[in-house]
């Protein structure tokens, strides 16, 4: 049973500091997902991860309970990778995590199959295809995008992370679900290929 | 452009919840929305596992001791200095002051606030006759004194400046 944030976290403060792995386990391969398609090189997002829960662990007394334990993990990493990014003074917003020789684009990790949010396709023209439209979306609705299918937040964890409205939150997402079906129309039948639903819904 | 129908029931296919009766119907029959469920259900697909143990490990390996539990310390400190100089004050006084101790307290604190009060008359009485002195002395043409007072005192702290100036570059 995995437990709650909160619970590994008051048992790390009472003193069971090795608990703070299983918070590693839980959030590293997503963090370092996020903070990838913000720096655009794998190896440099691995080491701001690090430098992300290194931060997190200094200041756990100072963690705020009002808000969720994985918001403020990410909005850390979110400021450490946008700080690198200025620094380097090249902004580099990619997906490209990693191309292998069949041009798939998504893995984490090339060399663990685990770790590729692709891995249980086994339609690999799909995997390929949703890979491509998902790194061709706007950026602000790729973000969204990511952050709840790939890092797997939740809308309110996503609102308040980006700091939006709920509601604008779900119109995007609704817009950038409502793009990729028009665009994986033919890998999904020919259902979704009708352009509709993208520029009718309100902000 | 999609209908109400059509937007009802992908608002519900986004919020997770169940297509019941009407919504159902509409799912069916609609390749569209049909569509739009099967995106929701691939993209759901895309989900990142756990980290490795070897990541884990390196992730550990680089945690710097907790300071949190030195800042934890530092906050109760305060209250245990207070503990402690209440029970040093215990210690002196022989333990639990008799309540007739206590009853003395209130005046006590009153001679306190007296002998407080008379030293800070006795302190603006000293300075107003060093003004007074001073006034004297310029009155009698004693300004040529006072000046070469000041040049003695401003010299003198410029001669020592330099040595201790001095001294630290020979250390260094």
């Amino acid at each position: 049973m995995v437990e709650d944030d909160a619970v590994v976290l008051a048992r790390v403060l009472a003193g069971d500091e090795d608990a703070f792995a299983a918070l590693v386990r839980r959030y590293e391969p997503r963090l370092r997902l996020y903070v990838t398609h913000i720096v655009g090189v794998a190896e440099e997002a691995r080491d701001l991860v690090q430098e992300a829960f290194i931060r997190v662990w200094r200041n756990l007394d100072q963690y705020d309970p009002r808000y969720r334990f994985s918001t403020w993990l990410f909005r850390i990493a979110h400021n450490l990778a946008i700080d690198h990014v200025r620094r380097r003074r090249q902004i580099m917003i990619s997906l490209d995590l990693g191309e292998n020789d069949e041009g798939e684009a998504m893995r984490l990790d090339p060399a663990d199959e685990r770790r590729d949010p692709l891995g249980n396709f086994e339609n690999r023209e799909l995997a390929r295809a949703l890979s491509r439209e998902i790194s061709d979306l706007a950026p602000a609705y790729r973000e969204l995008v990511i952050l709840r299918h790939l890092v797997g937040l939740s809308y309110n964890e996503i609102a308040e992370l980006k700091r939006l409205p709920l509601g604008t939150v779900k119109n995007k997402l609704f817009r950038a679900h409502s793009v990729l079906r028009v665009a994986l129309a033919s890998y999904l039948g020919s259902a979704g290929g009708r352009q509709d639903g993208v520029a009718s819904e309100p902000e | 452009m999609i209908d109400s129908a059509c937007q009802a029931v992908r608002r519900a296919l986004e919020d997770g919840g169940d297509l019941v009766g009407g919504a159902r119907l509409h799912l069916e029959a609609c390749p569209s929305c049909r569509a739009h469920a099967a995106v929701l259900v691939t993209l759901d697909r895309l989900r990142v596992g756990e980290a490795d143990s070897e990541t884990v490990q390196r992730v550990m390996a680089a945690l710097p001791p907790a300071p949190w539990r030195h800042r934890r310390l530092a906050a109760w400190l305060p209250i245990a200095a207070g503990l402690a100089l209440f029970g040093l004050g215990l210690g002196l006084l022989g333990g639990i002051p008799a309540p007739g101790a206590v009853a003395a307290l209130p005046g006590a604190l009153g001679s306190l606030a007296g002998w407080l009060g008379s030293s800070l008359l006795d302190a603006v009485a000293a300075a107003r006759g060093g003004a007074e002195a001073v006034r004297a002395l310029l009155a009698v043409e004693g300004l040529s004194l006072v000046l070469w007072l000041l040049l003695t005192a401003a010299g003198s702290g410029l001669a020592v400046r330099a040595l201790v100036r001095r001294r630290a570059e020979v250390r260094r």
